[in-house]
């Protein structure tokens, strides 16, 4: 499975960095380094939320505080 | 080290720009001898006279390890390929081109593409009996010493305004038959879905260099046995597939 968090400018600045250093040390913490593939992209259109995430084709909305809750509650459910 | 701007993401890797510099950080459970072994190959191809990347430092950052290069000026040759369709026989002329030059490039001192194959299909989850098939048809097939990518494919390639390419990524890079850096190619292609390219890219491989098409045909199921090997679970399932492949066309 795919997860891609937007490098854009704007959701850099909503803090798209915490947010990959989140997702690489969960998916390192979990074992799932050969289920889950991290990638990035650039600006996915999408800018007014907050940092842009896409995963089987939906689109999240995340913020380095929600971060974990949607690795536990998405990603985990969807493995 | 300012890691204000992310380029690029991978599960275990992410690459930053500073300036003129390109800061690749691996995680924290990155082995050192790899990113070691990953800056000595690059070094040793940085002697040669391809255009690559060179590596400034490599260095740790809160406890990871860190390769620091120049940064080169340009986009990938497959954002390229994305952005302008109608160019795309253009775009898969250079892409030979550049692996053929790359081919015929002298790097005697980088390790043997034999012996990693040898290893990977052992490493491999293929049947004891498979694995020996294998490595006996690896080993029948012929030595050469052409400096082969180990990961050719246009991600890792950037293209300037004047139409000058860098190579990138040397992490896997060795020496031996090119036919093998062929095959994992034609298969990096597959993994990706671009079936029709890939075919398109064999053809015009082959009609280039004389190269028969069955004698690459040959090597993709050891190089795609030593593929299965990696990270990616979807992909595995598909690799293992192409081991049994005889005929593909
Ligand atoms: N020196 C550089 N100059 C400009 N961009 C670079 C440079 N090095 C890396 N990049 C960018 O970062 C991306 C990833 O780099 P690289 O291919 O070296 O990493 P990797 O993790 O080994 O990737 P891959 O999964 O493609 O094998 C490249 O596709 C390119 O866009
Ligand atoms: S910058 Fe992320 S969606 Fe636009």
């Amino acid at each position: 499975m795919k997860i891609t968090v937007c490098i854009g400018s704007s959701c850099h600045l909503k803090g798209a960095r915490q947010v990959v250093e989140e997702l690489q040390y969960l998916v390192a913490k979990n074992n799932l380094k050969d289920k889950i593939e991290l990638a990035g992209t650039f600006c996915m259109g999408n800018c007014q939320n907050g940092v842009c995430v896409t995963m089987n084709n939906k689109n999240y909305s995340l913020s380095p505080t929600n971060t974990k809750t949607f690795f536990e509650e998405e990603v985990l459910t969807q493995i | 080290m300012n890691l204000d701007r992310i380029i690029a993401v991978r599960t275990s890797k992410t690459v930053f720009r500073d300036n003129d510099k390109v800061i690749k950080m691996f995680d924290q459970g990155y082995k050192k001898a790899d990113v070691l072994n990953e800056a000595l190959n690059q070094a040793r191809v940085e002697e040669t006279n391809l255009n690559i990347p060179k590596i400034l430092e490599v260095t740790t950052y809160e406890k990871r390890w860190a390769i620091v290069y120049n940064y080169v000026e340009g986009v990938t040759l497959a954002e390229e390929m994305e952005r302008h369709p109608e160019q795309l026989a253009e775009y898969l002329n250079l892409f030979v081109d550049l692996q053929i030059q790359m081919h015929n490039t002298k790097a005697p001192l980088l390790n043997a593409l034999r012996d990693k194959l040898d290893r990977q299909i052992e490493q491999s989850d293929l049947s004891a009996t498979i694995r020996y098939e294998l490595r006996m048809r690896l080993e029948s097939m012929p030595r050469h010493s052409k400096l082969c990518h180990g990961d050719f494919n246009p991600t890792n390639i950037i293209i300037n305004k004047q139409g000058e390419c860098t190579i990138l990524d040397w992490s896997h890079v060795t020496i031996g038959n090119a036919s093998a850096d062929v095959a994992r190619t034609y298969l990096l292609f597959w993994l990706e879905g671009k079936i029709d390219l890939a075919n398109q890219y064999l053809n015009l491989y082959c009609e280039k260099t004389n190269t028969s098409k069955k004698y690459i045909q040959q090597w993709l199921s050891i190089v795609a046995a030593a593929q299965s090997i990696k990270g990616k679970e979807e992909e595995r399932e598909f690799l293992l597939s192409w081991v049994n492949v005889v005929d593909y066309e």
